[in-house]
């Protein structure tokens, strides 16, 4: 289990971070979110025991970052949104240099590059020189780094950044699978969408603040207090939406076009087909009726403002 | 009580244990040392390398004995001379390509790895910076070692001639790998402070040469005391002849008579220069645990106790009867002044502050005994005063062990004279540090600072006066205030504390601008802040 508590990095007058607090389990794909400069690497950094927390700690199985940082090291993967790959080494012996820093048994190393290697879909490249492989191999090569000592927590900053899209669904593919192992994953994106994908939690982070956590449903029913309903007229859309605003529930109601209706609506599925039963009764030519669906995207750009510190 | 005493043993032999297990780890099996090595030897580039060396030894060794041995014209005794003569300049040969290859081979080893962003990925896994820079110390000791076999068809032939014998190599070799440990370690220190490749490669050298020039000049002396530079086996000489590559041969058969005990000056060598890495890699892991101030501590802490062994070693193998000190009580306080100019290489990295380094840090005073350990700018001149402190009590301790002697007045004289020569320096750094807005910027300015102040003078006043530093009577010499090393005669002790209340003086004059220079950037909305990493 992984627990951050009020987690803060300050630097001078600038807070990076301010008293971050979460908790994640085996198996969670969390997903953080945030624009450039809003704390994520900072915090990852920090999870990672590479900066100093100036306050709160965090705890994985019961190793704190602070007091610990050896013993936290030895159960995470960290994966910075730069390679780092060394030159003239082979695919092999990359794997075989970080499997023996993470301690990995001498006898037991073959068996575990060779394992990472089908995991990440490399095996063909285990005799390749890393600089000849291609940046989504390379990006795999990295994942599969942090996978040779099989890690409780994998810290992946921004992992899809320069991928095509074929290198970005395996990549997605691989990192939900990994959840499903029951390791707990970090992700940081700015890609929302491909993050509603996989991860099971978010967290939305601006000027160091976490604005937001939780599972994903339970964050966008949060963040929308009304729903915005679309109604499609054969004709009079204006009036329609006059007509509505005198209705119960009806928060807004503005038509878009000749034959298009938007609606903000506090009432639920109940009191959504009371409305279409007036609107209809009132004798409106109503052709089209539904609600619009509020993705992470629209989460984000509601609860956060873009200022950056 | 018994069971906390049992406690107590098991925890201690648990620490023991562990400490025994690390240190298999690090030295035996480093997976750094491994992948660098993999790399270094990889292509042709190497053997390309080691060919050009073979190639250029032997030419070089022809050459020399082409002028050396003269067959059929000379004596057999100047023959014999010449091969000796022969042995020593191969020997000599083998010191000057070590001290060019070893810093190119060590210099980029983190700041590469730093530039790629490799060492947050290796520093993100359970590994010390012991493990980590123990592992390039390997790596590149290994490479100088291969130098060194390969030299073997030369230096056999030296053998073979009549010039030396195994043992002579053996021995030369030796203190030739030590002197490359050193370069190493040095190269490593500035690798971890530096940002780019080039700036490492060239501060390594710079680096290198400031190291090799006073123990060459300390050499020189030392032969200057005994009998002439090439043959000396045999003869008790001052160790510190040692300390340069370029005098290994001569050096190799010597010993120091200590309490009685004929000592193998290469055994006082060795021991001092593993006392000096295991220093400037403190240093290093310093400037690599930028991320854990725990860890700060506990380096810093572990340096002094190296210091003040470094400096009682050198106090117990400093024998006055084998060399010309003379007064061991004023030349152990001309030492320990000596030994300060060493210091103030460190001062740029321990005292100046910044916003551009990998530990960003602000002005928390300027003087604080508790921040001595953390690393932080308040803690820097306690720092500093605590290894000049420390030094003086090892080197009394050592001297004391050593000959018996015990050091008074003017040593105690020339440990302040020290103690002001490292401040003035701590306040020109803090001027800097005041007045720059990067670290780095500021450590540069210390570093011109010292060359205008310390290097450049030397060969001024050398010129304007045909007597020497260590002249008694009246000279241009005299109106040079930084002048640590001089003075090893009790003419110059009054004048030491002269001079150490003019630098006090200057040090108060700096710190109080570097200061208002503070108090100007701080002032207004920017009041002094936490520190912070």
């Amino acid at each position: 289990m992984l627990e951050v508590r009020n987690l803060r990095k300050q630097y001078g007058d600038l807070v990076a971070v301010n008293g971050v607090s979460f908790c994640l389990q085996p198996g969670d794909v969390f997903g953080f979110i945030g624009s450039n400069g809003a704390g994520k690497t900072t915090t990852i950094r920090m999870i990672s025991t590479l900066l100093e927390p100036t306050a709160g700690t965090a705890t994985l199985n019961g190793a704190d970052i602070v007091k610990d940082p050896l013993a936290v090291r030895s159960m995470i993967g960290y994966m910075p949104d730069f390679f780092g790959l060394y030159d003239d080494v082979k695919v092999w012996e990359y794997l075989d240099f970080f499997a023996s820093i993470y301690r990995v048994p001498r006898s037991q190393r073959g068996d575990v590059i060779d394992n990472v290697l089908q995991l990440t879909d490399l095996t063909v490249k285990k005799d390749a020189f890393v600089q000849s492989l291609s940046r989504g191999m390379q990006q795999r090569l990295c994942l599969a780094r942090c996978l040779v000592h099989d890690p409780a927590l994998l810290l992946l900053d921004e992992p899809a950044s320069g991928l095509d899209p074929r290198a970005r669904a395996e990549l997605k593919a691989l990192i939900g699978e990994l959840g499903k192992m029951g390791k707990i994953v970090v992700v940081s994106s700015h890609i929302l969408p491909e993050l509603a994908d996989f991860c099971n939690t978010v967290g939305i982070i601006e000027r160091g603040d976490l604005l937001a956590f939780g599972p994903v449903d339970q964050i966008v029913k949060g963040a929308h207090t009304t729903r915005v309903l679309e109604l499609r007229l054969l004709r009079e859309a204006n009036a329609s939406a006059r007509f509505m605003l005198d209705l119960p529930h009806v928060v807004a109601a503005q038509a878009t076009s000749e034959s298009l209706v938007c609606v903000d609506f506090s009432g639920d599925y109940e009191q959504q087909a009371e409305l279409l039963k007036h609107l209809v009764s009132e004798g409106f030519p109503v052709i089209g009726f539904r609600e619009q669906e509020a993705d992470l995207e629209d989460v984000f750009l509601r609860l956060t403002t873009g200022a950056v510190q | 009580m018994i069971a906390t005493r049992e406690a107590a043993r098991q925890g201690f032999f648990d620490r023991f244990a562990s400490w025994l297990g690390e240190t298999k780890l690090a030295y035996l099996g480093n997976a750094a040392a491994l992948r660098d090595f993999r790399v270094q030897l990889r292509g042709n580039r190497s053997m390309l390398l080691f060919g050009l060396y073979l190639a250029v030894m032997i030419g070089a060794g022809l050459v020399i004995y082409a002028q050396t041995a003269n067959a059929g014209q000379i004596s057999a005794l100047v023959a014999q001379n010449n091969l000796l003569t022969f042995y020593a300049v191969v020997i000599g040969m083998l010191g000057a390509v070590l001290t060019i290859v070893t810093p190119a081979l060590s210099a980029t080893a983190v700041v590469m790895e730093r530039q790629r962003h490799s060492l947050d990925l290796v520093f993100s896994a359970p590994v010390t910076a012991r493990y980590y820079l123990v592992g390039k110390m390997i790596s590149a000791f290994r490479y100088t070692w291969m130098l060194l076999i390969l030299s073997l068809p030369v230096t056999a032939s030296c053998v073979v001639l009549g010039g030396a014998s195994w043992s002579d190599v053996l021995e030369s070799f030796g203190l030739l790998s030590m002197h490359a440990l050193i370069i190493t370690a040095i190269s490593l220190l500035v690798s971890t402070m530096v940002s780019k490749p080039v700036s490492a490669i060239i501060w390594s050298y710079a680096a290198t040469a400031a190291y090799l020039i006073p123990a060459t000049a300390l050499s020189a002396g030392a032969m200057n005391a005994t009998n002439g530079p090439f043959h000396m086996e045999g003869i008790q000489a001052p160790f510190w002849g040692g300390l340069s590559p370029y005098t290994v041969s001569a050096m190799a058969g010597t010993y120091s008579s200590i309490g009685g005990l004929d000592v193998p000056n290469w055994i006082l060598v060795g021991g001092l220069t593993l006392l000096i890495c295991r220093l400037l890699l403190l240093g290093a892991g310093v400037a690599l645990a930028s991320w854990d101030p725990k860890l700060i501590v506990k380096l810093r802490s572990t340096s002094l106790v190296y210091a003040a062994v470094l400096a009682a070693w050198v106090g117990y193998a400093a024998v006055p009867s084998a060399s010309s000190v003379g007064d061991l009580s004023v030349f152990g306080g001309s030492l320990l002044a000596g030994s300060s100019v060493a210091l103030l290489l460190a001062v740029p990295n321990v005292c100046c502050f910044g916003k551009d380094a990998e530990r960003r840090l602000r002005p928390n005073g300027w003087f604080s005994s508790r921040r001595m350990l953390d690393g932080t700018p308040a803690g820097a001149l306690p720092f500093l005063l605590a290894l000049v402190s420390v030094g003086a009590l090892g080197l009394f301790l050592g001297t004391f062990l050593g000959s018996g002697l015990t050091l008074g007045m003017p040593f105690l004289v020339y440990v302040c004279y020290g103690a002001a020569l490292v401040s003035l320096f701590w306040a020109v750094a803090r001027y800097t540090s005041s007045y720059m807005l990067g670290v780095r910027t500021a450590r540069v300015g210390v570093i011109v600072s010292m060359i205008v102040l310390l290097v450049l003078p030397t060969p001024i006043l050398s010129a304007l006066t045909p007597a020497g530093i260590d002249s008694e009577a009246l000279t241009v010499w005299d109106l040079f205030v930084l002048r640590p090393i001089g003075a090893t005669n009790t003419h110059r002790v009054g004048e030491a504390l002269a001079y150490a209340v003019l630098l006090l003086a200057a040090t108060g004059i700096f710190a109080a601008w570097a200061e208002k220079n503070l108090k100007e950037k701080n002032s207004g909305d920017r009041p002094d802040g936490p520190i912070v990493a």
